[in-house]
Parts: structure tokens; sequence; C-alpha cells
């Protein structure tokens, strides 16, 4: 039987019918396993790499987060009184505007997509001194609380970062400080949080923390005013993943 | 000449370094705020009620109808007055014109009445009545202040002086609470109010 010579012609035609005819093999891209004996073995160990990429991902988003952040509140007044600005004033004291925050949170992921954690905060801020003999006005709060973030992007390495959303609430603990004398309280609190972790999936990402807390001490100036608490908090740090 | 040519870039100047064209400016500034937020106030009277005993030097027309309480917190202090009670307190002699106002911060639901005790140079004794209402200049952000729901207010009053008065010795200041109530009276300031901060 007379064998027929293929020219290169003839072959780049085949070879592309042949690619045409199976994608799948045409994404692994050769033409050397398209003629092969072990067809498809490369394009399993590839997907065998990314599978197993994917698996330490997963593994780390779904480990423990340790996030530990400083940042500055300020003290709205929305949707409470500023009534206490003006008893303030009134006594010579400023009006304690911002006040700076420490923050340390700690979290788990049930799903990717999910952070649920325990926060617990320090906040400390002063009103200066009064127009008598003086005396520094400081007020000192401990926040502790939960939280639920949803986290976008969390599965894609190729991302830079990710990016969060969701609320927090909890308890805050009040000391309002004058001259040795303590007045304290237990204050609820809620806010909605936006969030960002910079630096790709690496173990320890820049994090950024945009909160607006609701809160309001109803009686902290006796007979007088209310303290709100609340306001916009932004916070940067550090989130370790474990 | 400000424009003429041979002020500005001639070849004979130094040249100003860059830091003294950006302090200089600077430094004029801060001057200029510093003159304007440093003008002198004359204390005559200041009683906050802290580190006290007592009723504070105090004297009360009825014995023992005032005591010491907290007042918005439990470090500031003021003292609390029976009503129809007059408390006095005497003073140093000091020289008041109409400059000078009495300021105080109080929880007066019935009201209190101030008066100071005066010598007028080559006449008689007097006595001055200051009319007190709350303080309702406009805050640092140029709103009315809000004083809703709130029991200690800022109080003041104007020093107006006799017909033809243009000073006097005072030397006694004195409180006097309405009947049936109490009154609590706090950050007590006699002072003068600078030429300079009464047009900001």
């Amino acid at each position: 039987m007379r064998q027929r010579k293929l020219s290169p012609a003839r072959v780049a035609v085949l070879v592309a019918a042949s690619l045409a005819a199976s994608p799948r093999a045409a994404r692994a891209g050769g033409v050397e396993e398209l003629i092969g004996p072990d067809d498809g073995k490369p394009d399993d160990a590839k997907s065998e790499d990314t599978r197993a990429a994917d698996d330490a991902l997963a593994a780390a988003n779904k480990g423990v987060k340790l996030s530990f952040r400083l940042g500055v509140r300020f003290l709205q007044t929305a949707p409470f009184s500023q009534v206490y600005q003006n008893v303030l004033s009134a006594y010579g004291y400023t009006s304690m505007s911002a006040i700076v925050e420490a923050a340390a949170d700690a979290a788990v992921s049930p799903a990717s997509w999910l952070d649920l954690g325990v926060h617990t905060g320090y906040a400390f801020g002063s009103a200066g001194s009064a127009g008598g003999s003086g005396g520094l006005l400081t007020l000192h709060e401990v926040e502790v609380g939960g939280f639920a973030y949803g986290i976008l992007g969390r599965k894609d390495r190729r991302r830079p970062g990710t990016f969060g959303f969701g609320a927090e609430g909890g308890a805050m603990l009040p000391f309002l400080l004058l001259r040795g004398d303590v007045s304290s309280a237990r204050v609820p609190y809620v806010a909605p949080v936006v969030l960002a972790r910079l630096s790709g999936d690496a173990r320890i990402q820049t994090a950024i923390q945009v909160r607006y807390l609701i809160a309001n001490w109803s009686n902290a100036f006796a007979g007088s005013a209310g303290l709100p608490l609340g306001g916009f908090s932004i916070s940067v740090g550090a989130n370790l993943s474990l | 000449m400000l424009g003429s040519p041979a002020l500005h870039g001639s070849p004979l100047r130094s040249p100003r370094p860059a830091l003294a064209r950006v302090l200089g400016p600077t430094a004029l500034a801060a001057a200029l705020l510093g003159a304007a937020c440093s003008c002198p106030q004359t204390q005559v009277l200041v009683d906050d009620f802290e580190g006290c005993t007592g009723t504070c030097g105090w004297t009360l027309s009825t014995a023992g109808a005032a005591q010491l309480v907290s007042t918005i917190l439990p470090g500031e202090h003021g003292l609390q007055i029976q009503g129809g009670v007059t408390a006095t307190k005497s003073i140093a002699p000091a020289t008041l014109d109409t400059t000078y106002s009495l300021e105080l911060v109080a929880d007066c639901p019935d009201g209190i009445a101030a008066t100071l005790a005066a010598t007028v140079p080559g006449a008689a004794d007097v006595t001055i009545d200051i009319a007190l209402a709350i303080d309702d200049s406009l805050t640092s952000s140029g709103n009315a202040p809000d004083y809703t729901g709130v029991a200690y207010v800022p109080l003041v009053g104007d020093i107006n002086l006799p017909t033809g008065v243009a000073s006097v010795v005072v030397h006694q200041v004195a409180f006097q609470t309405s009947a049936g109530g109490t009154c609590t009276i706090d950050l007590i300031r006699l002072t003068s109010t600078p030429a300079c901060a009464s047009g900001s």
C-alpha cells in the first residue's frame, strides 16, 4: 500500500480540524497532546495544582482571623441631641467632638464569604478643663460586641484584597472621669460596617474599617443632658489570618 | 513703587530662602491670631465650689439652708440653696465698669436674683441689681444654643451702673432665691468683657 506523504499544509489543516473538534484539548493547547498517547494528563496536573491552591486558600479563608486597629471617632449627634455640647461649653469645657479608639477583633469563617466574630475596643476623649479651678474631664469607653461581615472576593486569588460589609453590635461601658470622681453606664450600640483588607491573600493584611456607631448615654450629665457616643469611626491596622 | 521692576527680580537683592518666604506670612498670621485671642480678661470673682467645704465662704441669711451638691457630674459641685434664702460673699474691693458682667451656671427653676454691693467714690453706697437671663450667645458653629430639657443652664447679666456713674467699687456679691423651691448655683464669674471680644 502506497503511503501518502503529508505536506505541511495538510498537517496544518488536520490540526485545525482536530482543535475545532476538541475544545478541551484546545484549551490544554498543544499539538503534541493531541497526537500523543497520554492525551489529557498535563491538563489534569494543572487542574490539580489549581485545585490544591484553591483548597489551601479556602482553608486559610476558614481559619481564625485577628484584627488590630487604631482610629478616630467623630462623635455625631445624629440621631441624638447636641445639647450636651452647650452644657459643656457653659462650664468652659470643649465639646469633645472627636475621640481616639483602639480595637482588637477575633473572627472565624463558617463560609468563605462570611466572618463571624467578637469585637473589643477602647476609646478615649478629653473635654479639657472647666473655666473655674480646672480639672480635666476625660471620657474612657470600653466596647464588647459581636459582628457578622459578608466578605467579597475572597475566593479569587487574583484579587489584590477583599472588601466586606456587615453589622456590629454590643455594649459600651463609658466612664466620665473628673477630679477623681467617676460616673459610668452600660449602653447598647449598633453599627453598620464597611471594611477593606488589602495585600491579597497574604497572612497579614492591611485592614481599614469604617463604622457608623449609634449609641447614646442618655443621662451622662445628670439632670442635664445625654452624651451621644456614636458617630463615624475610621480605623486602620492589621488583619492576621491564622 | 510696589510694581517697580527695580524691586522685583533685582540682581542686587539677595534671594529670600524658600523657608523664609513660607515662614514670614505664617509668623505674621500667627501673631495676628495670637493678638486677637489674647484679650486680657479681668476676673474679680471666680467660684466653682471645688476644693472647699461647708458653704465655701458664702454667708446665708438662714443658717443651714445650703449645702454642696454634685451638679452635672459627680466631680462637678455647686451650692444648693433653699428657697427664700440669700447667700452673700464679700470680695476684695474691685473697681467695675460696664464692661463687666456676671455669669454663672445654675439650676434655679423658680428663679434667682443677683445684686452687687458697691461704693461710688464721693457718694453713698449703692446696690446694683443684675438682671440674669439665659446666655444665648451663638455657639462656635454660629447657631443659637439649645438647652431643651437641661437643668443647669448658663446665666449672664450685664452690670448697669447708676446714671452718671462710670465705675463703682464692688465689695460684695449676693444671690437671693425665690421662695418655694431650691436653687443650685455653680461656676460664678464676675469678669470684664474685653473690648476685642465684644465685636467677635
